[in-house]
């Protein structure tokens, strides 16, 4: 990697946080000075910055621009981070397009804090990404957690997202808590707070000892508190269904795969460079017996998806569902990472892209049925929709089927990848983690199911068709197409995603 | 690095608005698009490494028209093409050697393929920058069955490794050449047209249901006609169907490929093809999904929707028997599915919802650990290369995991033999859509509560699925491990004659007495398999093809009887043979054929099960063959108990009679239409069997020399040999 970069000569490789930023405060000032069409100008001034932030990244990549670091090494620039840009700006426009009706109504409270709070959330994501060292790590988190918090609780009038928000502040407080407790261990025995320091001490420590330090190994499971808090991954998940319940569904879906996928970047990261534990998959076979690492993913792996599913069996309502649900995922996507392989680190990136189109897809079919039912969430409120709306029926079905991991959905190939990542380091540790996913799996499509069988096997209370915002056809309609077609030809999107992490270091 | 702040990016109208959302989408698809455009580019070229002594060279191969496979064009008597041997590094290539990739024990082309080099011989120096050309021919003399030519050239050279594969591994190209069929396009293409065209089907229904069009009994039309023109293809197929074809003469003993690179990163192929072990199974699908479509019509409500699933269903079971890439099979297989749930659960009987999700996690358990199974495959095979020629570590293609030596690997999964895992997690996963006893619990309930023609199907095809996938994954590709498990698989056939046989003789519907005896009749499948002898593989694949007649006749005629009084308890009946004569006698045809009378074709299969494996397992096939006492005990009873005796005379008032005036009316046009064709079927090859058994003669004979090694008696072999076998090799 080439020496990093002064503050001065960074900006011109920190252009989609610069953009981001630019918005944010223009967001602002067009709120407070302009009367005419608000929301719509505020809009184009976020998907502009979104375009720019992602048109940007997807430039770097493509044009095969090297590593860098960025302000003497605080922050990366490189195709590892820019790839997740692209996804974060992707979901952000798409939750943009979702709050859009809501926003635009007479009583929506403050649409451009909404607009700008977002954007501020999405900039916290892009530096989580990207993120290099332990403070940067840490401000970042926080950046994203503190406005989560906020927008948890948007709805004021509402007790539940209240309740939401103070929940998830509570747990974030006590996750950031232990996660800089975890930093001071790994802070003390390398002096410094730049993870390739890190990782230097922490060889050196592992040869000296001939296994990983114990002060080291504390201090990663601590910070794993903050990770795992991020990803809700058990036993830090608490929160995420209270949350997912309460927040605005547009921000539940936000939360189900913004702060996820900057969580999983984070944590690959911090895994790949401050503790030169992620190889290629030959020799991550061989080292897994030397570093407790693999051991400790897989087993948080094994426990989100397993509690995931379980707690998913017993809901009735499918906001709620859909939050086990997502916990789930991130332990399916932990899975791929147990292996520790580099082919693991692309399989999760290529999921979590897949996993965009099928969940928000999902919690914006949740959005059209609510809006139908006078805010019903339950599974109840989805009874006949296959008489009744039969095209969000059947795109909710394909959703549904994505998550399961049936072919030809998007969700199965991701899932594909990330059993194929997890077995091709072998051992035994591998096949007992890679089993007990197939069977979570399995259970999965049981509650999965449930919804379906209310959609199309029982019998309609009414059967007149109901009329459906054209907006939510359309959108629903453009994340089924791509999780129907990636599941069918992906290709293009995974190469390109193996593209862009060939530059990481 | 542009880094502009969108400072000039006040808009203030709503148009504009949408102008910023597609340049979002638009650089969005650039990135896509121009990512993708680079990594399609295979073998891409790198720079040579200056490696110690100098410049050497670097080869690609290209065809020189179109792209690899290399297309070879006909020129009189025989096929000829050319590619390009390209120089692209610095310093001098030397080809040392051209050659067609086959060996002795292993041909993988058609006999009569040579190459050579433009202008003769076999070596040439290639200076920087310069190419030659190849000559490829395929003399396809007058004694060669094959139709159609897949396969490599290789071309060694002291290239600098151009790609990420070892070293001194030559480079290949795909050369390809097809003689015309007949039919043209079609007959080149036929098993993805009998694949697919069932899915335009679903696709015209979605355009019809979105247009509005309210003329449903046109889409049932329509349906049968497409399954018409299946059925027609399938017909031409069994005409064009090479019966000794085997793998002597090339392309591993396949015929009708279709072979395309699918995702070239993951090196998956759409592969399809047949040979003897397959073609039976297709031309079943085609006749049971015709005969399925034209039954379908007694459903009554949301025609579109049933009609739509019942052609994605088509398409995957279709699938599932011709892929020849584990990857496209498990998503026909997993696709079939899907449908499958819903036509349970919406167009089912009273308890559907039960039975629909039963069935689906039944399967899906078995098929997560088939996927595992899969990767596994996948992630340990030789090095191959794709159908273009691109060299790859890895391969889901069946025919090259079948050359795998699986078990002189070693490799342990959870500390167990891993040939055996996966043996035993793929056959659980075939064995629960048998469904082999202790699996086999979904099966009645499924059968129930579908609608009839759904039934037909499940009981004609899709059980089927299960010991086709045996035959083709277990067997095919991990013989040891098959051997190691036969007598344990014969002992559970055994237990399913005996068992589904015991239960169906309890059963007071009807319709649960015909699914037992699918449970039943299954059995001899396995138990004729386990054997290995050629009679047995044989044995299997007769009795598959037949019971998938038979038993969709029973169902069908099961249907019938529930369609007119929405009762099939056996005990509510009595006397219907002096109501519905016809009727009656074809359900006396089907339940003969079904307990194996001589002269109709579900006899050929038991006595040849038994034949097939006595040798082998003495004891379990006299048990098996008592099954055979209290199968034809059920069939009788239950035929006496419905249709001989007194007719009840409650039924001239039963309110579903009060239309045809309180009699049974008799069986209609339509049913027996569908009916037919089986019944016919069911007779010629009762009494002469030969069609059939030509057409899987070879396929089970190539079976049955990779499971069961030559030169041992046909008795001693089975554990001490396998057990020697695996213990050596673990």
């Amino acid at each position: 990697m080439t020496q990093p970069l002064d503050n001065l000569r960074s900006l011109a490789y920190f252009g989609p946080e610069l953009a981001l930023s630019g918005a944010i405060l223009l967001v602002i000032l067009w709120d407070l000075v302009v009367k005419q069409a608000r929301v719509a100008g505020a809009l184009a001034i976020a998907f502009a910055a979104l375009a720019v932030s992602a048109g940007l990244s997807v430039q770097a990549i493509v044009s095969g621009a090297g590593s860098r670091g960025l302000f003497n090494g605080l922050i990366a620039f490189d195709g590892y981070t820019s790839l997740f840009r692209i996804l974060i700006a992707f979901v952000t426009a798409m939750v943009l397009v979702f709050s859009k009706p809501s926003l635009e109504e007479k009583s929506a409270r403050e649409p451009g804090e909404f607009i700008t709070l977002l954007l501020v959330l999405t900039l916290g994501m892009n530096l989580m990404a990207a993120s290099r060292n332990l403070l940067m790590i840490y401000l970042s988190l926080e950046m994203v957690s503190v406005i989560s918090f906020v927008l948890a609780g948007f709805k004021l009038d509402d007790a539940k997202s209240s309740e939401a928000a103070l929940k998830y502040v509570v747990f974030g407080g006590v996750a950031s808590g232990i996660m800089l407790y975890g930093m001071s261990f790994l802070f003390g025995v390398s002096q410094s707070l730049n993870l390739s320091d890190i990782a230097a001490k922490t060889a050196e420590l592992t040869a000296q000892q001939g296994k990983v330090p114990g002060a080291v190994f504390v201090g990663v499971v601590c910070m794993m508190a903050g990770f795992g808090y991020k990803i809700s991954a058990a036993p830090f998940h608490m929160w995420t269904p209270d949350v997912y319940e309460g927040a605005p569904t547009a921000v539940t879906a936000f939360l189900s795969v913004g702060p996820k996928a900057a969580g999983f970047a984070v944590m690959m990261r911090f895994f790949s460079e401050a503790l030169g534990a992620v190889h290629d998959a030959r020799i991550a076979g061989t080292v897994v017996d030397a570093a407790p690492w693999a051991i400790l993913i897989g087993c948080l792996a094994m426990a989100t998806m397993t509690i995931g599913n379980l707690s998913a069996l017993g809901q009735d309502n499918v906001k709620r569902m859909l939050a086990y649900s997502s916990i789930a995922h991130a332990g399916y996507m932990l899975l791929g990472f147990s292996g520790m392989s580099k082919v693991g680190v692309a399989s999760i990136a290529f999921y979590v892209i897949t996993y965009c189109f099928m969940n928000l897809g999902a919690f914006l079919v949740v959005m059209a049925v609510a809006e139908q039912n006078g805010g019903d969430e339950t599974v109840g409120a989805f009874r006949g929709l296959g008489r009744r709306a039969p095209v969000l029926a059947i795109v909710m079905a394909v959703f549904l089927f994505s998550l399961t991991g049936l072919p030809p959905m998007a969700g199965f190939v991701g899932k594909f990848y990330l059993f194929s990542a997890l077995l091709e380091t072998g051992g035994t540790w591998s096949w007992t983690v890679a089993v007990v996913g197939v069977l979570n799996s399995v259970i999965s499509l049981f509650y999965y199911a449930r919804v379906l069988r209310v959609m199309f096997l029982e019998d309609a209370v009414a059967t007149e068709p109901t009329t459906v915002r054209p907006m939510f056809q359309v959108t629903s309609l453009a994340l089924a197409v791509p999780t129907l077609v990636l599941g069918v030809y992906w290709s293009p999107v995974y190469d390109f995603v193996v593209r862009s992490l060939a530059t990481v270091r | 690095m542009r880094t502009e702040i969108p400072v000039t990016e006040m808009h203030k109208t709503k148009s504009k608005l949408f102008l910023v959302l597609a340049a979002f989408a638009l650089a969005l698809l650039f990135g896509v698009g121009g990512g993708s455009a680079l990594a399609q580019e295979a073998p891409r070229p790198r720079p040579a490494q200056a490696d110690g002594g100098g410049a050497r060279g670097q080869i690609l191969l290209t065809a020189t028209q179109g792209v690899a496979p290399v297309e070879l064009a006909s020129d009189g008597d025989g096929f000829s093409g050319t590619f390009e041997i390209r120089n692209v590094g610095p310093g001098p290539l030397t080809v040392s050697r051209v050659a067609v990739r086959t060996s002795p024990t292993d041909l993988r082309t058609p006999p009569g393929v040579s190459v050579q080099l433009e202008g003769g011989g076999l070596v040439a120096k290639i200076p920087p920058g310069a190419s030659k050309r190849a000559v490829v021919k395929w003399a396809s003399p007058a004694g060669g069955r094959a139709q159609e030519l897949y396969g490599h050239v290789l071309v060694e050279s002291d290239s600098v490794t151009p790609g990420a594969w070892e070293p001194g591994r030559p480079s290949a190209i795909g050369i390809h050449a097809e003689r015309d069929l007949g039919l043209g396009f079609v007959g080149q293409h036929v098993l993805s047209i009998l694949t697919f065209l069932p899915l335009l089907g679903l696709v015209a229904i979605f355009i019809a249901y979105l247009r509005g069009y309210e003329d449903d009994k046109k889409i049932g039309l329509m349906t049968v006609g497409l399954m018409a023109v299946n059925l027609a293809l399938a017909g031409w197929l069994y005409v064009k169907f090479d019966t000794n074809f085997s793998k002597v003469d090339g392309n591993d003993g396949y015929q009708f490929i279709e072979h395309a690179v699918w995702i070239r990163s993951l090196h998956v192929e759409y592969f399809v093809g047949v040979d003897g072990i397959s073609i039976s199974m297709v031309l079943l699908t085609a006749l049971v999904s015709f005969v399925g479509a034209i039954v379908s019509f007694s459903v009554k409500q949301q025609i579109k929707g049933y009609f739509a699933m019942y052609c994605l269903l088509v398409t995957g079971m279709m699938g599932v028997f011709v892929s020849l890439d584990l990857f496209l099979f498990y998503v026909f297989w997993e696709v079939m599915l899907l449908p499958m749930y819903f036509l349970i659960g919406i167009w089912g009987g009273p308890r559907r919802q039960y039975a629909a999700i039963k069935f689906f996690l039944y399967t899906l358990a078995g098929s997560v650990f088939m996927l595992l199974a899969f990767i596994w495959f996948y992630l340990n095979t030789d090095p191959t290369y794709l159908v273009d020629g691109q060299a790859v570590a890895r391969a889901f293609s069946i025919t090259e995991l079948g050359r795998v030596a699986w078990a002189g690997k070693g490799m342990t999964i959870l500390g167990i033999a891993a040939v055996k895992v996966i043996w035993v997690w793929l056959f659980v996963g075939f064995a629960i859509k048998i469904p082999m006893f202790p699996f086999h619990t979904w099966l009645p309930d499924a059968h129930v509560e579908a609608p009839t023609a759904i039934s037909v199907i499940l009981a004609g095809v899709l059980l089927k699925m299960g010991t086709y996938g045996i035959l083709r994954i277990n067997f095919g590709l991990l013989p040891e491990a098959t051997q190691w498990a036969a007598t344990a698989m014969a002992a559970f056939g055994v237990i399913n004659i005996l068992y589904g046989a015991f239960c169906a003789m309890a059963q007071k519907d009807l319709k649960k007495l015909v699914a037992y005896s699918s449970v039943s009749h299954m059995g001899f499948c396995l138990l004729a398999m386990a054997a290995l002898t050629p009679a047995g593989i044989q044995a299997c694949l007769v009795q598959m093809f037949n019971h998938g007649l038979i038993t969709s006749m029973l169902f069908t005629l099961v249907g019938v009887v529930y369609d007119r009084v929405h009762t099939r308890d056996i005990d509510k009946f009595g006397g219907l043979a002096s109501e519905m004569p016809l009727y009656t006698s074809l359900v006396g045809f089907a339940f003969m054929a079904s307990l194996g009378l001589p002269g109709l074709s579900g006899f050929w299969g038991e006595a040849m099960t038994f034949i097939g494996a006595f040798p082998r397992f003495r004891v379990m096939t006299i048990l098996a063959a008592t099954g055979v006492i209290v199968t034809a005990a059920y069939h009788l009873w239950a035929l006496q108990r419905m249709f001989l005796g007194k007719f009840r005379e409650e039924w001239r008032t039963n309110h579903y009679l009060a239309e045809s005036g309180g009699k049974f009316p008799e069986i209609n046009r339509r049913e027996l239409i569908s009916l037919a064709p089986l019944a016919v079927l069911v007779l010629v090859l009762g009494f002469w069997p030969r069609p059939l058994l030509n057409l899987i003669d070879r396929g089970s004979l190539e079976l049955h020399r990779l499971v069961d090694r030559p030169g041992q008696t046909q008795i001693s072999v089975t554990r001490a040999g396998a057990d020697h076998a695996l213990a050596r090799r673990d």
